[in-house]
């Protein structure tokens, strides 16, 4: 058990000391994060202004004061885009949730300002557990609850007033404003709108915008040069065979199975190590928002590195020699990057090829990430993928067994 | 006292080499014993039998009376081996080799260091212990490769042919070496291919061909197998294959042995068949351009039992 650690001790201070290892665990991958990051910002940022949710506004009457406060002061967030839809076209303002990026839609009452002294409140249709449904709701609370709206809505509801039935004076007009105010005031804050809970269609393709160009480059790249730094705990094992070092080992009493799960886990905490760097330039250099859900990325990265790890060591024992591990990481990684949308993203590919990519470890990988930084999903939203990486994991660390048991001459 | 090592009908059979083929010997405990042969003869797959990389096809083996096939971490517990090839990490320093291998070898914490730094000394490798394998001459490697087999202090120390490839000094610093850790009392079981070094060290010594012990006994025994028989080296300059033919029919030449330009042969009495040797060539037109006559040695004692030169 010492030796197991001794061993994965001096695998660690090998791979720290390569300058190779440097460069490509952390210094490749940052570098290429910033260059397509670079690249496609620009078209990222075009789609962000039509991508953002939207709220729909269901209203009675158009262009009441009412409603342009409300829309200037949704828009005035930058969380979320307004459109506004008429009540009669709409008896039933659920259909909209059908309508593309819209994630609530809020119904005004014909009147608004009177009803609201007859206490009929305005709806939010929202679906409150994905997470864009969430920020909707609060942002629109939020927006009820200032003294702003809270003014204009009384001081529409007392000109409704005035002009049918005109106040004699100033005086007058300010007097009852300030009990429409105040009465406003009491009732307002849960009185204003009710909540009804709707859930919209939230399956993991639709609601994916990229907002920065980062969310993809900087979890694609994490990906590629993770799956390439597997070259490293191969060639450790090739090296280990061509200097006899391996065999050297035999000879102290340390078995063959301690070895193999010794490289197995240097490879395993090397990995998570670089990943947790990468995650965490990614969010602090990049403002990719990994954090918001710190477990689940630290799930991730543990499945991932289990995975990359099996597949080191799968060809760790496969490859005769250094120029084998190259080429073998090589083609795992372009393979494993490219079928796993870590370059492009797999949604706006051709359908056969989705169908097939979608399955591969690498896409579970950047579905991992992804549900978490793009999605805005919650912690349960990598369980599958994550579930589905273990399974590869197992593939490959059983395929490395097989092999390296027939290996011993 | 328990014997070192007893080996018994080793065999390993690779697809079309038997390149152990029924191997028995027994190694005192306390002494330095080689197994001499020329490349490919058996001597590396006999260690990494006793070593337990592989199994034996036939036979077991007894480190200090226990079997390699029934209790091989006890048996490897015993010993230090030291591998023909240098199995050391190039990119650690020779220090950080040092402890990692006592590691291996269940050295710990201060134990460890001390021991590592004696054997630093003792290879004479503690000025330069911080720099890098990679920066090493061959001959340094080749300490450092002995060095690790020593630092658990085994009872049992495996070399197998440790003098491969290196300069004359770093090789008398390792046999030196040898001859020191064997007087503090370790076994020493040591492969070569140099008759000289087998016989400088050697209190017994088994010399093999083609995956069998062909003699074994101590120097003077074995060199006693070939009686009062001279080995002659001769430099044919032409390629003198009817010279050879006759040479062999010449009373008092027992065994005639040709790789290119050079001929070995064996004679009674060098002296008497020195002059028909001189006639023959000259009756083909043949030049003898150099001529060495050796007393018996291990070297005679080999081209005696196999008919072949134990070259380098
Ligand atoms: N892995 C192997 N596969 C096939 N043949 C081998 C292998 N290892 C050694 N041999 C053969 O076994 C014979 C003995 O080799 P070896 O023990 O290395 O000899 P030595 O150490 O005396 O030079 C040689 O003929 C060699 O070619
Ligand atoms: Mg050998």
């Amino acid at each position: 058990m010492r030796r197991l650690f001794d061993i994965v001790w001096k695998d660690i201070c090998q791979t720290v000391r390569s300058p190779m290892a440097a460069l490509f665990l952390l210094v490749m991958p940052l570098l290429f994060t910033t260059f397509f990051g670079l690249i496609f910002q620009g078209a990222a940022d075009e789609d962000a202004v039509s991508e953002k949710p939207v709220v729909a506004l269901v209203v009675g009457e158009e262009e009441t004061p009412i409603l342009n406060e409300l829309r200037s002061l949704i828009l005035e967030t930058g969380e979320l885009n307004v459109e506004v839809f008429a009540a009669s076209d709409y008896p039933d303002p659920c259909v909209l949730f059908e309508e593309q990026s819209v994630i609530a839609v809020l119904v005004l009452p014909e009147n608004f300002y009177f009803s609201l002294q007859e206490q009929i409140p305005a709806t939010l249709y929202v679906d409150e557990t994905s997470s864009e449904g969430q920020t909707a709701l609060y942002t629109i609370q939020h927006i009820f609850s200032q003294e702003q709206i809270l003014y204009s809505t009384s001081m529409a509801a007392m000109q409704a007033v005035d002009e049918q039935l005109p106040y004699s004076s100033d005086q007058e007009f300010q007097a009852a404003f300030e009990q429409v105010l105040a009465k406003a005031n009491q009732s307002w804050d849960e009185k204003a709108i009710t909540v009804s809970m709707e859930r919209t269609v939230s399956s993991a393709t639709d609601d994916f915008h990229i907002e920065s160009a980062y969310d993809q480059s900087s979890p694609g790249m994490l990906v590629q040069f993770t799956i390439s730094g597997l070259m490293g705990i191969a060639i450790i094992f090739v090296q280990e065979r061509r200097t006899k070092t391996m065999q050297r080992m035999l000879t102290t009493a340390t078995s063959r199975s301690t070895i193999l799960i010794a490289h197995s886990l240097s490879m395993f905490f090397i990995i998570v190590a670089q990943q947790i760097i990468l995650v965490l330039s990614g969010h602090f250099l990049f403002g990719v928002d990994y954090l918001r859900e710190p477990l689940a990325i630290l799930l991730v990265i543990v499945a991932f590195a289990l995975w990359v790890g099996g597949m080191g060591v799968l060809m760790g024992v496969t490859a005769k020699n250094e120029d084998q591990v190259v080429l073998f990481s090589l083609i795992a990684m372009f393979l494993f990057t490219a079928l796993g949308g870590a370059w492009f993203t797999l949604e706006g590919t051709s359908e056969t090829f989705y169908a097939i990519a979608r399955h591969t470890p690498g896409a579970q990988v950047m579905r991992g990430f992804q549900n978490i930084i793009v999605r805005k999903q919650g912690f349960s939203s990598v369980l599958e993928p994550v579930g589905m990486l273990f399974l590869y994991a197992i593939l490959f660390y059983i395929a490395a067994i097989l092999i390296f048991k027939k290996n011993k001459e | 006292m328990e014997n070192a090592i007893e080996a018994k009908g080793l065999k390993k059979f690779y697809k079309d080499v038997k390149a152990v083929n029924g191997v028995d010997f027994t190694i005192q405990t306390g002494e330095i014993f080689s197994l001499l042969g020329p490349n490919g003869a058996g001597k590396t797959t006999i260690i990494n039998l006793l070593t337990g990389l592989f199994p034996p096809n036939a036979g077991d083996a007894f480190i200090f009376g226990n079997s390699i096939k029934k209790e091989p971490l006890k048996a490897k517990a015993l010993m230090g081996v030291v591998p023909q090839e240098i199995a050391l990490y190039e990119d650690l320093s020779a220090r950080e080799n040092l402890v990692f291998w006592g590691k291996l070898y269940g050295l710990r914490g201060k134990p460890l260091q001390a021991r590592v730094d004696e054997v630093l000394e003792l290879i004479g490798l503690r000025d330069r212990q911080r720099q890098r394998v990679s920066k090493y001459s061959g001959g340094m490697k080749r300490r450092v490769n002995i060095g690790i087999a020593m630092l658990h202090l085994p009872k049992l120390v495996v070399m197998d042919e440790p003098t491969v490839g290196i300069d004359p000094q770093s090789r008398r610093h390792i046999m030196d070496n040898v001859l020191a850790l064997n007087k503090q009392g370790m076994t020493v079981l040591y492969t070569t291919h140099y008759m000289e070094e087998a016989q400088e060290l050697s209190d017994h010594i088994a010399i093999m061909d083609q995956g069998k012990i062909v003699a074994s006994g101590t120097h003077a025994e074995l060199v006693k197998l070939v009686g009062e028989q001279d080995r002659v080296e001769l430099t044919l300059s032409q390629d003198g294959d009817k010279v050879l033919k006759e040479w062999k029919k010449v009373k008092g030449v027992s065994k005639v042995d040709q790789d290119g330009e050079r001929i070995t042969l064996l004679a009674t009495d060098s002296n008497a068949v020195l002059p028909d040797l001189f006639r023959i060539a000259n009756q083909f037109n043949a030049r003898i351009s150099s001529i060495a006559i050796h007393e018996p040695n291990l070297e005679t004692v080999f081209l005696h039992l196999t008919g072949k030169a134990l070259r380098d």
